[in-house]
């Protein structure tokens, strides 16, 4: 099935949505502060990804193309809901450190980006795979940024301190302006490393 | 047309109103267990936490149920008794704004002597590496043995953290806003 | 050479970079006074920041100009203006790593990635100091004496009441290396006037408006112009002219918006004081003062008549 695996491994890299294709930056911004929040935020978006396009491919038929916005919205906004839930339930702190970001999952870009482009015109394994490479490839984009932020602006990585206490750090990567310049940097180093493949 | 996003949205509104009465239960649970838990660390000493409410003088039971729909006010005082029912001292909840939103605190007060046994973080949205150590032992430690009539200005009798003083200020801002009403209900409800 | 594209970029378009260099060395000549006040009040701290900030303004942009494939334009002098200016408006304490951090990222991204001199919206030193007062706040605001380097509150934060003119005029005070001594800065601004490389519009609007905003708030005009890097943003930073206004209308309105936004920091903002963030702000209404203030072509009215 070597299309399967195409499909998977375009997120991953080729096709990454945060650093090649740009899309869903606004939780990728807010939200990366540490790494575990980025970590997070990528799974409990991987996860409604692959749900939701599942599903959507599996009614593909059923829905009429005039109403297929508001119901892929609908479908995206349950599984959001529940992951919201859960979360809340097992993972309260976590829960409490995402806050208002996990509702708006719903509308991030890569999500109902995959239903339309893809998962409403592919078969539902296929759609699988899809939503599993662009879900990992968001993933591990967050999961990066965060531990850059968070090892230059708090001095620790996934809560593990690297610096000692009271060490200076780099205020401005916990905030927000850090986020930008941190991610453009990425960008541009993920262009440099694209290009060079190319020309080989 | 109509009929598939009826279909859809009811199926959906089915499955959500499933899930949500199974987490629901175990979420209030988390909730009072942990107001409990925070209850017993700024009051220490505590087994056991009774609910007073402003309106009545009587003391009200600790139902995990009512204290996760009270949590939500400020206007509660939670009373710490230990094993042998003497009551350690009372706790309330304060609130101010910080950087990134709302700060929450837990403050413990002792009976006897009317000063600030401990200060909890209860909730924050404030920068991490920044305004998140407001959360160090190091910065709540400056509250302990503070009485109802210290004015507890940033500057002054509290030291803000570097680079972070909206933070520090809503935590001072949040323990000044309950300390006098708890205190004033507390004292009044006896 | 790349494809022929047609680029569509703001003005201007000509540029000459014979005059940019002589530019670049007047502002080098007018800094003298400065650079000499500040070794003198500062000693060691002056030499290490102007030495270190001017080194890696350069190499950054030779660097980045390197990986890029550009041709390297060090040789106009203007990273290392930067260089030296961001070197004098940080405090003399402040470690020689933070000072080389901020002034890569100066020139970095405060100019090369706009596409080199003339395309950066936001005068590079200010950004640079922007960014270390964002990344570094507790060692951006250890301000020091002159002289022996005790810990020491700036004037600003001490207030008109406590300070002491002449004390201020001539520069012994705490402060970063540039600001504090008046009568340096004023002897390079009469300098760059003379000499053509500074419209005097600007530094004119800005002052007048400090001194107008003191008056009508009853504080001492004089103590406004003196303490702070008033003297210093309006000679040197403001007046860049990448980044200020090209029309004689826009100059003095930029002038005035920056003098205005000063005080309002002073005055009622958290800020000791408001210069970088008042210039930075004007920076960034400059193509819009550039358009509105755009003079009228003959020929071409204002209303489409017959």
């Amino acid at each position: 099935m070597a299309s399967l695996w195409k499909d998977f491994v375009r997120g991953l890299w080729e096709e990454n949505p945060t650093f090649r294709i740009l899309i869903g930056l606004c939780p990728t911004l807010a939200v990366t502060t540490s790494a575990i929040n980025g970590m997070s935020m990528g799974l409990a978006t991987a996860f409604v990804l692959i749900c939701s396009s599942a599903l959507i491919s599996l009614l593909k038929r059923l829905i009429p193309d005039k109403v297929r916005i508001p119901a892929y919205i609908i479908v995206i906004a349950t599984f959001v809901t529940i992951v919201d839930l859960f979360m809340n339930a097992y993972l309260p702190e976590l829960h409490q450190v995402l806050g208002l970001f996990i509702p708006l999952i719903v509308v991030n870009c890569i999500v109902l980006g995959r239903a339309e482009a893809f998962a409403s015109k592919n078969t539902v394994i296929a759609s699988v795979f899809d939503g599993l490479g662009m879900g990992l490839g968001f993933t591990w984009a967050l999961t990066l940024l965060g531990s850059i932020r968070e090892i230059l602006g708090a001095g620790s990585v996934f809560g593990y301190r690297l610096l000692p206490e009271g060490a200076t750090t780099f205020g401005i990567m916990s905030l927000p302006p850090g986020g930008f310049i941190t991610l453009g940097i990425l960008i541009a180093v993920m262009n440099m490393i694209a290009n060079r493949q190319k020309a080989s | 047309m109509v009929i598939v996003l009826s279909v859809i949205a009811m199926i959906s509104a089915g499955i959500l109103a499933q899930v949500y009465s199974i987490t629901s239960v175990i979420i209030e649970e988390n909730q009072a267990r942990a107001l409990e838990s925070s209850v017993f660390q700024v009051l220490p000493g505590t087994t056991k936490v009774n609910i007073i409410r402003r309106s009545a003088d009587e003391l009200g039971v600790d139902d995990p149920k009512e204290m996760r729909e009270q949590e939500q006010t400020t206007s509660l005082i939670y009373e710490g008794v230990d094993d042998a029912d003497r009551v350690i001292g009372y706790a309330f909840v304060g609130e101010g704004n910080g950087y990134g939103g709302s700060v929450r605190v837990l403050v413990g007060v002792e009976e006897a002597s009317d000063e600030i046994l401990n200060v909890k973080v209860l909730e924050h949205t404030e920068t991490p590496g920044l305004g998140s150590k407001i959360e160090d032992e190091s910065f709540r430690k400056q509250f302990v043995g503070k009485k109802v009539e210290d004015p507890l200005k940033l500057g002054q009798d509290i030291d803000s953290i570097s680079g972070a003083t909206v933070s520090s200020r809503a935590v001072t801002e949040a323990v000044r806003q309950g300390f006098d009403d708890a205190t004033a209900i507390y004292r009044g409800g006896k | 050479m790349e494809d022929m594209k047609l680029i569509v970029a703001p003005s201007p378009h000509i540029r000459d970079t014979d005059r940019t260099e002589k530019i670049m060395f007047s502002v080098l000549i007018a800094l003298l006074p400065v650079l000499v006040a500040s070794i003198y009040l500062f000693r060691w701290d002056a030499v290490r920041l102007v030495l270190l900030s001017a080194g890696a303004a350069v190499a950054t942009e030779a660097i980045f100009q390197r990986l890029r494939n550009k041709p390297i334009t060090i040789g106009d002098g203007s990273a290392l203006v930067t260089g030296v200016l961001l070197g004098l408006i940080v405090p003399p304490s402040l470690p020689s790593w933070m000072i080389i951090i901020g002034s890569a990222f100066a020139v970095a991204i405060g100019k090369q990635v706009f596409g080199g001199l003339g395309h950066n919206p936001f005068n590079p030193a200010l950004v640079g100091r922007a960014f270390l007062t964002a990344s570094f706040a507790v060692a951006m605001t250890n301000w020091t004496a002159p002289f022996d380097a005790i810990s020491a509150a700036t004037p600003l934060a001490l207030g008109a009441a406590r300070s002491n003119i002449p004390n201020l005029f001539f520069g012994t005070v705490a402060g970063s290396l540039g600001e504090t001594s008046a009568v340096a800065i004023l002897i390079g601004g009469i300098y760059l006037f003379y000499k053509g490389a500074l419209d005097y519009r600007i530094p004119v609007g800005i002052l007048g408006t400090v001194v107008a905003m003191s008056l009508l708030t009853g504080q001492d005009p004089v103590f406004h112009l003196l303490a702070g890097s008033v003297l210093f943003g309006a000679v040197f930073m403001a007046t860049d002219p990448v980044t200020s206004p090209i029309t004689v209308g826009g100059r003095w309105i930029f002038g005035i918006g920056i003098g205005l936004i000063i005080m309002l920091i002073r005055i009622w903002g958290s800020y000791p004081d408001g210069v970088t963030f008042a210039i930075l702000l004007m920076n960034a209404a400059t193509p819009l003062l550039n358009r509105w203030t755009r003079p009228r072509i003959y020929g071409q009215g204002v209303k489409a008549s017959e």
